[in-house]
C-alpha cells in the first residue's frame, strides 16, 4: 500500500516536474541569466541593516546642502563648457525641474544641469539638491511630461533622504566638520551615477510620479519614457545561448552590478501603470512637446 | 664449386645456386659425420645471403606473369636458409642455437625486405602482420622462442607503417575503404598474436601480451579519429571502450580493463572539451546529444560492467564512470534547455538518480542525486527568481521553482530513520541538507513572489507550516527549520518593515500595522504546535551544559515563539503609534499577554506582561505625564489603568483557576 503510494506521488511530481520543464522550454522569451536575484538580497540585506544606523545618524538639510554644493562644485571642474545649444537646453531643464522641485517635501537647494554626452543615457542627484541630467537622456525624450517625471524621480531621490544615506554614516563618524571631509569630497562620479537600492528606486518612481502630477504635468510621461527605455534594455541586454556566454555575462554583471540593482523598466512601468489607476489618473493623458527655444548672437548664447 | 656455380649460372640464380649448394653441403654432413663440411656450408650460405642482399633483392625483371624474379630467387633462398636452419644446426650441436638464430634471423630479415620490396603500398603493413602471425605461430608450433622474437620485430614494421601510410589512404576497395580494411586487419592481427607471440612462461609474456593489445586498439581508436566526424568520435569511443571492457568481464584480459579504462579516460575529455561545442546536426537531431547521450548511456553501463581490483571496487571507484556519466548528462541539461528550464532538469534528474540509486540500493546514485539538487537549488539564484513578469502568480518563477520543492521533500521523505539501505545518506546529513534546500528553496520563492512589505507574513505561514510538520511527522528538522525562520521574520520585520519604510510618505497600514499585526498573529498561532512538542527534543539530563544552551531553543520553542511577536508588536506600537498612543497600546498589548498567560498557564508570558505594565507605569511618570494637552495624557492614564485594574480582577477571581508552568 505505501508502495503503491509512494509509486503515485513520484509519478505525480514527476509529472508536475515535466510539465514545468516542457511549459519553461516553449517559452518564446527566455528571461537572461544573471546574479540580480542574489545581488537584490544582498542589497536588501544591507539596507536592511543599514536603515536602523540612519535613524540615529541623520544630518541636518543645511549640512546636507553644503555638502551637495560642494561635491556639484568640485565635479563642475570636471565638465567642458556647454555651447549655446546645450545652454538652452540646461535653462528649459532647469524651468521643468525648478517647476516640480518646488512641490517637494524638504525644501532644499535644487538645481539642475545637463551633462554635455550624448552617450550618457542616466540622470543622477547629489545629496543637497544638484540634479544631473545626461544629454543622451535627453535625446531619448519627445514630450517635457517625460523630463519632468525624471527629474521628479531625481528629486525625490534627494527628498527621500536616499543620497545623503549613502555618505551620511561616514559624514557623521568624521564628525560633520564639513571642512575636513575632504576625502568625502573626492567621491568619483561615478559613485552617484549608480542606481540605488530597488525599494528605493520604487519609492522615487511612486513619488516621482506623484511630483509630476502636483506639477501639473500627466504620469504618462513616465509610462511613455519608461517604455521607450524598456525598448532600448530589451536591445542591449544580452540573452546568453550558451554556458560559456552565461558565464562570462555572469562575471561582468558581478563585478559592476552589485549598485545596478536597478528594477527593470518593466517592473517599474507595472507600478506607475499602478499607481495611474489607483489614483484616477487616466484622464491625465495629454503631454507637452518637449520644445526649446533659443537664440545666439555671435557665437553665444542670448536667450 | 662455389665459383663454379657462379659461372654456370645467370646473375639472377647465382644466389639460389650458393643456397642450394649449402644445403646439400649440410645434408652431406649429416650423411657422413664431417662437420667441417657443416662449416663450409654455413659459408656458402652467408655468400649467398650476401648476394641476395647486394643483388637479388633489386631486381626487377618478371619471372612469371604475376611473379617477380626478384620474388621466386629471394622466396628460394629464404627457404632455404629456414631448411638450413633446420639441419646445419643439428649437425653443429655444440653451436645449434646460435647457427639456427643465425639462419632465422637472416630469412626474417628478407621476408621484410621481400614484403617491403614486393607488397602493394596499401597492403604492405598487412604482410607484416601476416609475416609475424606465420612466425609467432611456427614458434609455438616448433618450440622456436626466437621466432617471437622476430614476430615483435615485424609487429613493430606493421604498426610504423600503419601510421606512416596507412591513416592517409584514401582509396577504396570495392565499397570499402582500404584505410579501414588494412588497420583493422593488422589490429585483428595484433589482438589475435598478442597471446601466441611469447611463450606463455617467459618472463615478458604479459608485457608482450599488453604492448599487442594496447598496439591494435590505439590503432583502432585513432582509425576512428580518422573515419568519423568530430561530433560522432566520443560515442565510438565510449563504445569501443564498453566492447573492451565487456570482452575482459568474459575472458579476464586484464590488459584490455586498462585500455578500456584510458579510452573512457579519453572519452571524458573529448566529451567535454569538443562534444559539448558541436553544433552539426544528423537527420535534424542535435549530433552533440545524440552522442553525448551514447557516451552516458554506456558510462552508465559500465559503472556495473568495468572489472577493477577488488579493493577498487569496494571503495566505490568503479562509479567514477556513473559520477563522469552524470557530469556530461549535467552539462548536457545546462547545453540544451533553456535557462529557465536547468533547474528543472537538474532536478528531475537528480530525482531519477536518487530513485534509482534507492531501488538499486546504489549509495553513489544517490550522492550524485544530492549534487544535482544542490546545482538546481543554485540555478534558480541565477535564472528563475528574478524571472516572471511583476504581479502575475503563475509566473515563469512559481511554474519552475515549484517542483523543485516537491522534488526535495519527497526525496526528503524517502529518507526515515529507521531505513537501513540510507543509513549512509544520513550519516552524511544528505536528509537534513535535502530538508534544507526544500524549504530554503521556498522561503527564495515566497521572498521574490510576494510585494517586498509582505514577505514578512509570507515567512510566518511558513513558520507555521513547519512547526505543523514537526509536530505531525515528528521530523525535529523541520523545528529546526522553524525556529532559524522564525529568527528570520523576526529580522526581516524589524529591519524592513518597521525601520526600512518611506520616511516621509504612507505605507503604514500595508508596511506596517496590518502586515507586521498578520505575521505576529501566524507566528502566535505557531505556539499551538510549540506546546505540543516542548520537551520532546530536549537533551538528555546528562548532557553537557554547552549542550543543553545550544539545544535550549529547540527544548523550549514556545519561548521564542511568543517573544518574537511580542516584541514585534512592541516595537511596531513604539515607532508608529503617535506618541500619547504608544503607552496605552503597550497597555492594551499586556492585557492580551495577560490572558494568553491565562490561557497557556505559562508562568514567563505572565511575567512578559507584568515587565510591559512596569515599562508602561514608568513612562507614563516620566513622560506622558509631562504632555501639553489634557487629551494626551489621559489617553494614557486611562488606558493603562484599565488594564492594569482588569488585569487585577483577573487575578484575583480566577487566581485558583489557573497553575502556571515554571
Amino acid at each position: 500500500m505505501k508502495r503503491t503510494i509512494l509509486f503515485i506521488v513520484f509519478f505525480a511530481i514527476l509529472g508536475v516536474s515535466l510539465a514545468g520543464l516542457y511549459w519553461s522550454q516553449r517559452r518564446a522569451k527566455s528571461p537572461p541569466v544573471s546574479s540580480n536575484a542574489i545581488l537584490n538580497m544582498a542589497a536588501d540585506a544591507q539596507r536592511d541593516l543599514t536603515r536602523v544606523p540612519m535613524h540615529f545618524t541623520r544630518l541636518s538639510d543645511e549640512q546636507e546642502i553644503v555638502i551637495g554644493r560642494e561635491l556639484s562644485e568640485r565635479y563642475a571642474l570636471q565638465q567642458r563648457k556647454l555651447n549655446p545649444e546645450e545652454e538652452a537646453l540646461e535653462k528649459y531643464v532647469r524651468r521643468v525641474g525648478g517647476t516640480v522641485a518646488a512641490h517637494a517635501h524638504r525644501h532644499l537647494a535644487y538645481f539642475f544641469y545637463v551633462l554635455p554626452d550624448h552617450n550618457m543615457i542616466n540622470a543622477f542627484s547629489l545629496p543637497g539638491g544638484p540634479v544631473y541630467i545626461g544629454e543622451g537622456m535627453l535625446d531619448q525624450m519627445e514630450m517635457e511630461d517625460e523630463l519632468a517625471n525624471i527629474l521628479a524621480h531625481e528629486v525625490e531621490h534627494i527628498d527621500h533622504y536616499h543620497c545623503v544615506e549613502r555618505m551620511q554614516i561616514e559624514a557623521q563618524l568624521k564628525n560633520a566638520n564639513l571642512e575636513l571631509m575632504g576625502q568625502l569630497l573626492r567621491t568619483p562620479l561615478e559613485f552617484w551615477q549608480a542606481g540605488y537600492h530597488k525599494d528605493e528606486e520604487f519609492e522615487a518612481d511612486r513619488e516621482g510620479v506623484r511630483l509630476a502630477v502636483e506639477s501639473g504635468y500627466s504620469p504618462y510621461g513616465a509610462v511613455t519614457l519608461f517604455t521607450r527605455l524598456d525598448k532600448l534594455c530589451n536591445e542591449y541586454v544580452i540573452h546568453a545561448r550558451s554556458p560559456e556566454e552565461e558565464l562570462s555575462e555572469l562575471a561582468i554583471q558581478s563585478l559592476t552590478g552589485y549598485f545596478r540593482s536597478h528594477p527593470l523598466p518593466s517592473e517599474r512601468l507595472e507600478q506607475i501603470n499602478r499607481l495611474i489607476a489607483q489614483e484616477n489618473w487616466q484622464e491625465r493623458k495629454t503631454q507637452k512637446p518637449f520644445h526649446v527655444e533659443y537664440e545666439v548672437h555671435n557665437g553665444q548664447f542670448v536667450k | 664449386m662455389t665459383w663454379a656455380i657462379e659461372e654456370a649460372l645467370r646473375a639472377p640464380w647465382i644466389a639460389v645456386g650458393w643456397i642450394v649448394f649449402a644445403v646439400a653441403l649440410a645434408l652431406t654432413t649429416r650423411w657422413i659425420r664431417y662437420r667441417h663440411l657443416a662449416w663450409q656450408a654455413n659459408v656458402v650460405a652467408l655468400a649467398a645471403f650476401i648476394r641476395t642482399y647486394t643483388f637479388n633483392i633489386n631486381l626487377h625483371e618478371p619471372f612469371w606473369p604475376h611473379v617477380s624474379l626478384r620474388l621466386f630467387t629471394v622466396g628460394l633462398v629464404i627457404a632455404g636458409a629456414y631448411v638450413l636452419a633446420k639441419i646445419a644446426a643439428d649437425a653443429l650441436e655444440e653451436f645449434e642455437s646460435v647457427v639456427r638464430n643465425a639462419y632465422t634471423w637472416a630469412a626474417a630479415l628478407f621476408v621484410g625486405l621481400l614484403i617491403f620490396a614486393e607488397a602493394p603500398h596499401d597492403w604492405m603493413s598487412v604482410f607484416f602482420i601476416a609475416a609475424g602471425i606465420i612466425l609467432a605461430l611456427a614458434g609455438r608450433r616448433w618450440n622456436l622462442p626466437h621466432l617471437g622474437f622476430q614476430e615483435h620485430f615485424f609487429a613493430v614494421a606493421a604498426i610504423a607503417r600503419t601510421f606512416d601510410y596507412n591513416y592517409h589512404l584514401t582509396t577504396y576497395y570495392g565499397t570499402f575503404s582500404v584505410r579501414i580494411l588494412t588497420v583493422s586487419i593488422v589490429a585483428a592481427g595484433l589482438y589475435a598474436i598478442s597471446r601466441r607471440a611469447t611463450d606463455p612462461d617467459a618472463p615478458y609474456a604479459l608485457v608482450s601480451a599488453y604492448l599487442h593489445t594496447t598496439a591494435a586498439t590505439s590503432l583502432l581508436a585513432i582509425l576512428m579519429w580518422y573515419e568519423l566526424s568530430t561530433g560522432w568520435l566520443a560515442a565510438f569511443w565510449a563504445l569501443f571502450a564498453f566492447a573492451l571492457a565487456a570482452i575482459d568481464r568474459r575472458f579476464k584480459l586484464d590488459d584490455l580493463r586498462w585500455q578500456a579504462h584510458a579510452l573512457a579516460a579519453l572519452t571524458m575529455l573529448r566529451s567535454v572539451t569538443i562534444n559539448m561545442y558541436v553544433e552539426e546536426t544528423w537527420h535534424g537531431l542535435s549530433v552533440r546529444l545524440l552522442s553525448l547521450s551514447i557516451v552516458a548511456v554506456v558510462f552508465y553501463a559500465m559503472s556495473r560492467l568495468a572489472r577493477m581490483p577488488d579493493q577498487w571496487r569496494a571503495r566505490d571507484f568503479h562509479h567514477i564512470y556513473s559520477w563522469s556519466a552524470s557530469l556530461i548528462v549535467s552539462l548536457l541539461l545546462w547545453r540544451e534547455l533553456k535557462p529557465l528550464s536547468l533547474a528543472v532538469g537538474l532536478a528531475v534528474f537528480g530525482l531519477v538518480l536518487f530513485e534509482y540509486g534507492l531501488l538499486r540500493r546504489i549509495a553513489q546514485f544517490r550522492y550524485q542525486s544530492y549534487v544535482a539538487f544542490t546545482a538546481a537549488f543554485a540555478r534558480i539564484f541565477f535564472a528563475n527568481l528574478a524571472a516572471g513578469e511583476p504581479g502575475v502568480f503563475l509566473s515563469d518563477r512559481m511554474i519552475t521553482v515549484a517542483p523543485l520543492i516537491l522534488i526535495f521533500f519527497f526525496v526528503y521523505a524517502q529518507l526515515p530513520a529507521s531505513e537501513e539501505n540510507t543509513s549512509s545518506d544520513r550519516r552524511f546529513h544528505f536528509d537534513s541538507f535535502v530538508a534544507y534546500l526544500g524549504t530554503g528553496a521556498l522561503a527564495a520563492l515566497f521572498y521574490f513572489q510576494f510585494p517586498d512589505e509582505w514577505v514578512v507574513t509570507a515567512y510566518a505561514a511558513l513558520v507555521f507550516a513547519l512547526f505543523a510538520a514537526a509536530w505531525a511527522l515528528r521530523r525535529p528538522i523541520f523545528l529546526h527549520q522553524g525556529i532559524l525562520l522564525t529568527l528570520g521574520t523576526f529580522a526581516r520585520g524589524m529591519a524592513h518593515n518597521l525601520f526600512g519604510g518611506s520616511y516621509l510618505t504612507g505605507g503604514n497600514w500595508s508596511g506596517r500595522y496590518f502586515v507586521v499585526g498578520s505575521a505576529a498573529a501566524i507566528l502566535l498561532s505557531t505556539l499551538y504546535f510549540a506546546f505540543e512538542i516542548r520537551g520532546r527534543y530536549a537533551p538528555p539530563a546528562n548532557a553537557t551544559r554547552w549542550k543543553k544552551i545550544t539545544t535550549a531553543l529547540v527544548a523550549r520553542p514556545e519561548q521564542l515563539q511568543f517573544f518574537v511577536p511580542v516584541i514585534l508588536v512592541a516595537t511596531m506600537f513604539a515607532l508608529k503609534m503617535t506618541a500619547e498612543w504608544v503607552t496605552a497600546s503597550w497597555g492594551l498589548e499586556g492585557l492580551c499577554i495577560v490572558l494568553l498567560a491565562y490561557l497557556a498557564k505559562e508562568h514567563s508570558y505572565r511575567l512578559t506582561a507584568y515587565a510591559l505594565f512596569s515599562l508602561c507605569t514608568a513612562k507614563l511618570f516620566a513622560m506622558d505625564f509631562w504632555r501639553e494637552t489634557f487629551l494626551e495624557r489621559g489617553i494614557a492614564f486611562l488606558v493603562v489603568g484599565g488594564v492594569i485594574l482588569a488585569v487585577a480582577f483577573l487575578h484575583i477571581h480566577f487566581k485558583d483557576a489557573f497553575e502556571y508552568r515554571r
